[in-house]
């Protein structure tokens, strides 16, 4: 009885614990404090935050004060989520890299639909100088409280893009205009030719005798044709069409992403 | 003052008539033919007695031919009153008559202006156009005989059956010409590079010297001496045989270069018979533009038209506003739709290329203004060949400049259709902005090589946005306000190198107001 007894225990134990293991392993919310930048304080209510967000989405917040798991932040950054999630999992991952001094946020699975690379660094760019000031909580909250309006198709400034997109704007259009201007009058003007030559009461006449004749046998042209496109196709499918963008970086399914110095 | 061409019919004055290519009555109207009609006396056969006026701002000298006078310099466009006295000049063998009237040469400079973004609103006015005069610019024709034989070792090749079947032989020419005739402007005036611009005149239509078309008309009185074009003549007639030469070998080609051999067999041989003199038509139009002048220049007989055209800067900056807006809202757009942005980085790079752009354009612009103000490139404004300077002689200009500024537009902006078309813009946003910082500092480079001893104020411009640009990218300061004040500077340095650059091309697109050092004309001596 006593053996049923504790056997009983034991089960239901298992039983009380299983349930939390499988919670903890498909919560969506990873935090990562490396760095040691959050206080206890800050990391509950960050947790707080991003449990509150799309449940169907993976939240991954990192700090990091080392070189390890990749030679860039972006490549760390991969290396926490992909420890946690598969790369194709939907999901938004940020970095405080102290290593690097640099933020990075990126876009996993289908996420980098509506967080692409430019949309990213976008976002760094309005939050960067949290970071420079020392406000990490708020970095990183505001890193994922813009990425989530993206994503819920919502609605971010951009004022480093438009400001950059006027600056280039006025240096393009005053520019073409010159160009545009010199180009026209180029055309207009007609070329140098020099002046008309006249030949008067002229007589030439030409001669040739022939003192050597020499035979070369022709190659089949179609066996040296066919070299050529050898070389095509080889350049074609090794060299750019397989390596390319999509499949190349990291194995899988890649991500979107974008950062700043701070 | 009783007219020297009086109407046969009203004694009314006679003026040649381009299109009818007869002497019309500006009274009765009535037509004369130019070749049956003698004028009166003080057109003799060897000499023309006329006014040679002078204008007392830049020396200029023309002979009017019974014409109401002259208010207006044609050379400098001052509005001055033109000193005058009597010449009793040779004239020249040959002229070319007007075939295109006045009106036609309005309507074609008209026309022409109409085209031209940002023209000066002064240039196309009626009352400027107005001041457009039909002028005789003197003209020497300068002619080579030669017989001689040339040799040399020539190749054909073609192809029977399975062979490649190679022909090796003796060519010879015989070349037997009484004459080669070259022309070269034999104006101090009209600078060289405005008249290559004009030609060609068909020289088989010369007609032997008849004052009557003269008459209406004005005549250049500051031609050249006859030998300052002699060894361009001889170069170019040389060339010329030697083309033809090469026509009469038919299939064979040389079996190496021998071009320079054969042309010094041809020179070796080629005598020089004569040179003479003619008059040939333009259509002069001068406008002031402020220090400088602008001229405008229509061939009297092929209405080929030349013009020297500034840009008006207040019409190019208000287009440049409303371009800029565009651009804005396209680039805007076009960051949305192709998904891409900017990093701060990137854009030191673009504002490093586009100073070094404006430094290299406005280094070439410089320096090819500096030669044309010191008609480096006008053999004929030195009168003699002891005037000649020996930089004259050896500088040539150089073609590639233009086609370097050419091919790098053409590969970046078929760079940039290729990533659209292949929706791979963003991804290679990075990869151009690498290309653009390397080819900026070729600009630079080049720039300091090329400017020469042209004014250096667009270069320095340039370079230091350019040197600007590249100390924030060095710096790399995490901060945004830092770059972004810092870039608001650069680009405002680029506004004013652009300012800057459009100065520089209308100092190149005007001249500077002539001043003739030697007065009299020397045709008479080429007949």
């Amino acid at each position: 009885m006593r053996d049923k007894i504790v056997t009983y225990i034991v089960f239901t134990f298992l039983l009380s614990i299983i349930p939390m293991n499988v919670k903890a392993a498909s919560s969506n919310v990873y935090i990562e404090d490396d760095a040691g930048l959050l206080s206890s304080e800050e990391y509950q209510e960050l947790e707080g935050y991003l449990e509150g967000l799309d449940d169907s989405i993976n939240y991954v917040a990192v700090t990091s004060n080392t070189s390890d798991y990749g030679v860039d932040a972006d490549s760390r950054l991969y290396h926490y989520y992909t420890t946690k999630y598969a790369d194709d999992a939907d999901g938004v991952a940020f970095i405080i890299d102290m290593y690097d001094r640099e933020i990075i946020l990126a876009g996993y699975g289908d996420v980098q639909n509506k967080l692409s690379s430019a949309d990213a660094l976008d976002i760094t760019d309005n939050i960067y100088s949290y970071a420079s000031y020392e406000d990490y909580y708020s970095c990183i909250y505001y890193a994922f409280h813009q990425a989530n309006s993206l994503i819920n198709d919502g609605f971010i400034l951009r004022p480093m893009r438009i400001i950059i997109i006027f600056l280039s704007s006025i240096i393009l259009g005053f520019l073409g205009c010159f160009l545009y201007a010199v180009y026209q009058r180029s055309n207009s003007k007609a070329p140098d030719v020099p002046s008309e030559i006249i030949l008067a009461g002229a007589a030439l006449a030409g001669g040739a005798v022939i003192y050597d004749t020499k035979k070369i046998i022709r190659q089949e042209s179609s066996s040296s044709y066919h070299g050529g496109g050898g070389y095509s196709g080889g350049y074609h499918g090794g060299g750019f069409s397989g390596g390319g963008h999509s499949g190349g970086g990291h194995s899988g399914g890649g991500h979107s992403s974008g950062g700043h110095k701070f | 003052m009783a007219t020297r061409f009086p109407c046969p019919k009203c004694a009314g004055q006679l003026r040649f008539a381009p299109k009818e290519q007869r002497l019309k009555c500006v009274s009765c109207g009535q037509y004369t033919n130019p070749d049956s009609y003698k004028p009166d006396d003080s057109f003799g056969i060897d000499s023309l007695n006329t006014k040679i006026y002078m204008c007392p701002t830049c020396g200029g000298e023309i002979q009017l031919i019974d014409n109401d006078g002259m208010e207006f310099c044609p050379y400098c466009g001052n509005q001055a009153t033109m000193q005058e006295h009597f010449s009793d000049e040779g004239v020249p063998r040959y002229i070319m008559p007007f075939k295109f009237d006045k009106a036609d040469a309005k309507e074609k400079y008209e026309e022409k202006t109409k085209k031209i973004p940002f023209a000066p609103d002064g240039l196309n006015e009626d009352e400027n156009i107005e001041k457009m005069v039909g002028l005789y610019v003197p003209y020497y024709i300068y002619e080579y005989g030669i017989n001689d034989e040339i040799n040399f070792d020539g190749s054909a090749s073609r192809t029977e059956g399975k062979y490649y079947i190679t022909d090796y032989a003796k060519i010879k020419v015989s070349v037997d010409v009484e004459a080669v005739k070259v022309s070269y402007d034999a104006s101090q005036s009209l600078d060289d590079t405005i008249s290559s611009k004009l030609e060609p005149f068909p020289m088989d239509e010369l007609e032997e010297f008849n004052p009557n078309y003269l008459a209406g008309f004005f005549v250049e009185n500051s031609s050249v001496d006859k030998d300052l074009y002699f060894t361009q003549s001889y170069d170019r007639a040389a060339d010329y045989m030697y083309a033809k030469v090469m026509e009469k070998v038919g299939i064979y080609k040389p079996v190496k270069n021998i071009k320079k051999d054969v042309i010094t067999q041809l020179k070796n041989d080629m005598q020089t018979s004569k040179v003479e003199g003619a008059y040939l038509p333009f259509y002069f139009l001068t406008t002031k533009y402020g220090d400088r002048v602008a001229y405008s220049i229509v061939n009297g007989v092929s209405g080929n038209l030349y013009m020297d055209m500034p840009v008006d800067k207040r019409k190019m900056f208000k287009t440049a506003i409303k371009t800029s807006a565009i651009i804005f809202v396209v680039l805007l757009l076009a960051s949305f739709i192709f998904d891409f942005s900017f990093k701060i980085q990137n854009v030191t790079t673009f504002s490093a290329f586009i100073s070094s752009l404006i430094a290299f354009v406005g280094a070439i612009i410089a320096a090819k203004t500096y030669r044309r103000d010191n008609h480096l490139d006008d053999i004929g404004f030195f009168k003699s060949k002891d005037n000649l300077s020996k930089k004259i002689k050896t500088e040539k200009t150089n073609k590639m400049n233009s086609k370097v500024v050419n091919y790098i537009i053409i590969i970046l902006m078929g760079l940039i259709i290729l990533s659209i078309m292949s929706g791979a813009l963003a991804d290679l946003v990075e990869l151009y902005m690498m290309l653009l910082y390397p080819i900026s500092v070729v600009l630079i480079i080049i720039s300091f090589f090329k400017v020469k001893k042209g004014k250096k104020k667009v270069l320095l411009l340039g370079f230091f946005g350019w040197l600007f640009s590249t100390i924030i990218r060095i710096s790399a300061v995490p901060n945004d306000i830092f770059y972004y004040s810092s870039m608001i500077v650069v680009f405002l340095i680029i506004l004013l190198s652009v300012d800057a650059i459009v100065n520089e091309y209308n100092a190149f697109a005007t001249r500077p107001t002539p001043q003739f050092n030697k007065k009299g004309g020397g045709l008479e001596h080429a007949r």
